[in-house]
């Protein structure tokens, strides 16, 4: 491990002019040798400690053919290792082997049958017979296997230690696994978590597929507009690896192979591409030492990753979907915005506020003068390589929704050539001064804000932000409106409810 | 920019705390004792002059306050042919105004504050919230209690308010998941139970300013509320400040007690309730299955808490997520539900959701579950991974911030809990045996009373496919009942 590098003590800016209102962050950082960062925030109020760590991995890294295997790799390090999830290692390899082998067999059958699909032929019929046969070897591999392992292990053993909240999420730009401990028990959270990272067993492949499957059932392909907002977000972005969905296309789902999974594992999930996060209970001297003792054995593989090149080009001209669901009506229109750590990304956040809540710049004039709709909402969803500028509406039973666009994109408009006042300047403001302050409630929700700008930057940039966020100006919000919201960078979605016959 | 002085003695190489060695397996680490002292409920709570219980406490850590104000009563006491008038009475108290204050200038007012401010009703009990601040907070008050003191409903606002309510109405047979919780309330509780008596379009359409002035006046009183507040304040300026705030409504004495509701004298007859949601995404079916369960004062509730952890309710660790979804890839999300009702019971369910094809098979695997935990119990090693997660946990289950604690106790007053709950919540899980889990399954599970809610797409699910060997009918009675009409909830043809 390096000397230590930085300790930091940093301030967040006062709010507005009252200085009682300021309030510290004190966040201590330090690298191992192998390049994986660690964060700690000390709050001693509760023998909680909130563990989690980061990897800079999502589905930006992906390509078509392995859509979703970032998020089917997160379900896989719960898995286990040679310790952890079996009783008998040695056999559970040998078994994994054998289950590799068949599964190669079985693909080469679902290959043919996609071939054949793509003739418009029928699967011929020893095709079929072939499959049975082999799936009731892979099966019989698989109960065997069974004897062997212990199921949800890692889960087991963190929640017998009043682990809380164990779980672990995927998105564009990261993966992010966490559990709240007792303060007593950081040294099992190192043990464990530097365990599967070092030596992840990908056990129970091709079963958890049917989990994820069931997964994307359950949050996208059985809810009323799923596949619709799918779709859309994959219109949005129209070259960008961004552009399909964190859970992968269904299809996708079902071939992944041991082999993807490892080259991802040996790409991605080397010691500098991740951080620690601690927040709670802690002794930094002991979380250091931990850190060294575990964290440092994990491997920084040599080679680096492929930078992400793509640029999403500038949009031609407006883009529209129009969709029929057994949904409430809705109308949406979204630009592309910039990064979360580019020089406007505070200004956008301020601007999307100017359009949101009661007092905004939507609601009355739509929903309460024109009666043209029920509700609206406005967003500026910051990612590592761009974002999202998203004002929404719900159009009110019967109104005119060509009418409703129009009275919504005059206001967008007006804004564009009006700007902003001072006083919706200094309210905007406010709401996102008084909302990071909010955010700090609680560990987890320190270690969401580090960690977010971890995976998008460096936890630095959070007080960038902040400061940012003090400093933006009407003009600089004027300036954003017209060079971001422009009308040939508009995406609009119009869903409607559809009938019954 | 300074170091902290914790960092300095890292710079200057601090001691290594404990030896340098990785042990092979993590049953092997050894922790020092962790010490944590319930807080003291007795020392939190306050009296306030008017007779409302206050639960304050200082937390200077961040400029916010945060408040609740919880009120006694909710939707349960709507009078007859009104219902959703509690809703939308809690809502107007938000953004209808006030005699002096026009509801404009109060959304202006609190977005320009970055306060968030809120008034919500839920079955036995509702809550007006604050977080402000803490150099606002006299404004926030300000605001907020004559908002809750003199509102006036104006009719523009309702109007705007109704039609919002009426198109959410139209969207309650959209998702599966909105039909399955319906459905599931009725079957469980019966039509009659005043969970079930939900708003249609005739009774939000009924609903007059006159309703809401009468629900306000019988529901929002200093008398019915209990307090709850943490943050960057001075404990003996809140309470003045509430203390004036509360002094301008008349004085009544407080009520005391805990909050009831009816008995539950439903019993659900058993039987697969089938409820077919048609459309070609619809690929994954919802399956609750379940009978009726215990409130919290029920003297076994410890013993029946651990078991539902063991069962389902405890996340993956549990048995149903063992074997439906890591042994046999068949769901997702799936688990039981044995929490105790907090006013009066809880169904026991188990809740799961598996494409069409399997939803039958998954749903024998979970009865496989059921009939195991009575039949066989569980082993020592179990019990004691359960009881070591809740004595573990404890503190973050309930006191893991200063809000957190205002509200477990202002809660456990409204509940009538008994003042030794928390303090006695370990040890009455660290005695357990096994004995006593297999009993209290015994005692509480009961396959023969079970009824279900299937929603999805009811043939496919029927049909089941050659790999799953078991057909819903093998499982029970299947009934088939049309969906409500979202609007008059009278079933369709």
């Amino acid at each position: 491990m390096r000397a230590l590098i930085l300790g930091l003590l940093l301030a967040m800016p006062c709010l507005g002019q009252d200085r009682e209102s300021g309030f510290k962050l004190p966040v201590q950082e330090f690298v191992l040798d192998n390049g994986l960062r660690v964060l700690l925030v000390e709050r001693h109020d509760v023998p909680r400690v909130f563990c989690s760590l980061w990897w800079r991995v999502g589905s930006v890294n992906e390509r078509p053919g392995v859509t979703g295997l970032s998020h089917f790799f997160e379900h896989m390090m719960f898995m286990g290792t040679d310790v952890i999830g079996t009783t008998d290692a040695v056999k559970d390899a040998e078994l994994n082997a054998k289950i590799e082998k068949v599964m190669g067999k079985i693909r080469e059958v679902k290959l043919a049958r996609l071939e054949a699909k793509r003739r418009g032929l029928e699967t011929p019929a020893g095709e079929d017979e072939l499959y049975k046969i082999l799936m009731k070897e892979y099966e019989g591999y698989v109960e065997e296997q069974k004897k062997t392992i212990v199921p949800e292990h890692l889960s087991k053993i963190f929640q017998a230690n009043g682990g809380t909240g164990l779980n672990a999420t995927t998105s564009y730009d990261r993966t992010n696994y966490f559990v709240e401990l007792p303060a007593n028990k950081v040294e099992l959270f190192c043990w464990l978590e530097s365990d599967r990272f070092l030596k992840p067993v990908f056990r129970s492949f091709y079963p958890e597929r049917d989990v994820v499957k069931e997964e994307r059932r359950m949050r996208t392909d059985s809810t009323p507009t799923g596949l619709i907002h799918e779709a859309y977000w994959s219109m949005f972005w129209q070259a960008h690896p961004y552009k399909w969905p964190v859970l992968g296309w269904m299809s996708d789902i079902d071939q992944y192979t041991l082999a993807d999974a490892q080259r991802y594992y040996d790409t991605h999930y080397s010691a500098q591409n991740g951080t620690a996060i601690f927040v709670g209970d802690v002794q930094p001297a002991e979380i250091q030492e931990l850190c060294r003792r575990y964290f440092g054995r994990l491997k920084r593989f040599p080679g680096e990753r492929d930078a992400i090149v793509t640029q999403e080009p500038d949009q031609p001209a407006e883009r529209r979907m129009e969709a029929e669901a057994e949904s409430k009506d809705e109308l949406s229109v979204q630009w592309h915005g910039p990064s979360a750590v580019h020089k406007d990304s505070a200004a956008c956040d301020l601007m999307m506020s100017v359009f949101s809540g009661r007092s905004g710049r939507l609601f009355r004039p739509l929903v309460e003068d024109k009666k043209l709709a029920l509700d609206v909402q406005s967003y500026f969803w910051s990612l590592r390589y761009g974002g999202v500028l998203n004002l929404g509406v719900a159009p009110r039973e019967g109104a005119d929704v060509r009418a409703l666009e129009k009275a919504l994109l005059e206001i967008v408009d007006d804004v564009r050539k009006n700007g902003i006042t001072e006083r919706e300047l200094d309210k905007v403001r406010n709401q996102q001064m008084a909302d990071l302050v909010r955010g700090l409630k609680t560990n987890n929700g320190i270690a969401q804000q580090l960690g977010y700008f971890e995976t998008v930057g460096t936890y630095k940039d959070f007080f960038a932000y902040a400061k940012a966020l003090e400093t933006v100006t009407a003009a600089d919000v004027k300036r954003c409106a017209e060079q971001y919201l422009k009308p040939t960078g508009r995406n609009v979605l119009v869903v409607r409810r559809k009938e019954k016959k | 920019m300074r170091l902290a002085p914790a960092v300095l003695a890292l710079l200057l190489g601090a001691p290594l705390l404990r030896g340098q060695e990785i042990p092979p397996r993590p049953e092997q680490l050894k922790y020092p004792p962790l010490k944590f002292e319930v807080p003291d409920a007795a020392a939190i709570r306050t009296t306030l002059s008017n007779g409302t219980p206050a639960y304050l406490i200082e937390d200077p850590a961040l400029p916010i306050v945060d408040l609740r104000i919880i009120i006694r009563g909710g939707s349960f006491d709507e009078p007859a042919g009104k219902m959703g008038v509690a809703d939308l009475t809690a809502e107007l108290l938000r953004t209808g105004g006030t005699e002096s204050r026009d509801p404009n200038a109060v959304d202006e007012e609190i977005d320009f504050l970055a306060a968030n401010v809120a008034v919500a009703v839920e079955d036995v009990s509702g809550s007006a919230t604050l977080s402000i601040l803490s150099k606002d907070l006299d404004k926030g008050l300000e605001i907020l209690m004559d908002l809750l003191r003199n509102p006036v409903f104006r009719q523009d606002k309702l109007d705007t308010l109704k039609a919002q309510t009426l198109d959410g109405l139209k969207s309650r047979n959209d998702r599966t998941s909105s039909i399955e919780a319906r459905e599931a309330n009725l079957i469980f509780y019966g039509p009659e139970y005043p969970l079930n008596r939900l708003a249609t379009k005739a009774s939000i359409e009924s609903i007059t300013r006159e309703d809401l002035k009468a629900f306000h006046a019988s529901w929002v009183h200093p008398s019915r509320f209990i307090v709850a507040a943490a943050g960057s304040f001075r404990k003996s300026e809140l309470v003045s400040k509430l203390e004036a705030a509360f002094a301008k409504w008349p004085a009544k004495p407080a009520v005391a007690g805990p909050v009831t509701a009816p008995n539950v004298a439903h019993a659900a007859k058993p039987g697969i309730y089938c409820f077919n949601k048609e459309g070609k995404n619809i690929t994954q079916g919802r399956v609750t299955i379940g009978h009726q369960g215990i409130d919290v004062h029920h003297p076994d509730v410890q013993a029946i808490r651990v078991m539902s952890y063991i069962l389902g309710a405890g996340g993956f660790s549990s048995r149903l997520m063992q074997r439906v979804r890591t042994q046999e890839g068949l769901a997702y999300d799936v688990r039981s539900d044995l929490r105790p009702g907090l006013v009066y019971p809880f169904p026991f369910k188990l809740v799961f959701q598996s494409k069409n094809e399997s939803c039958a098979y998954a749903a024998k695997l979970c009865l496989e579950e059921v009939d195991r935990i009575r039949a066989e119990g569980v082993s020592p090693e179990e019990l004691k991974a359960a009881q070591q997660f809740y004595l573990d946990a404890f503190p973050g289950l309930f006191f893991s911030t200063k809000m957190q604690v205002a509200g477990t106790y202002a809660q456990a007053e409204l509940l009538g809990l008994p003042k030794d709950y928390y303090v006695t919540y370990r040890e009455k899980i660290a005695k357990l045996t096994p004995a006593d889990i297999k009993r209290v399954a015994q005692e509480h599970l009961h396959p023969s009373k079970f009824a279900w809610v299937v929603v999805g797409n009811i043939p496919a699910i029927q049909a089941g496919d050659n790999v799953h060997p078991v057909k819903l009918a093998d499982l029970g009675t299947v009934v088939s009942i049309p969906l409500a009409d979202p609007f008059s909830l009278e079933r369709m043809k």
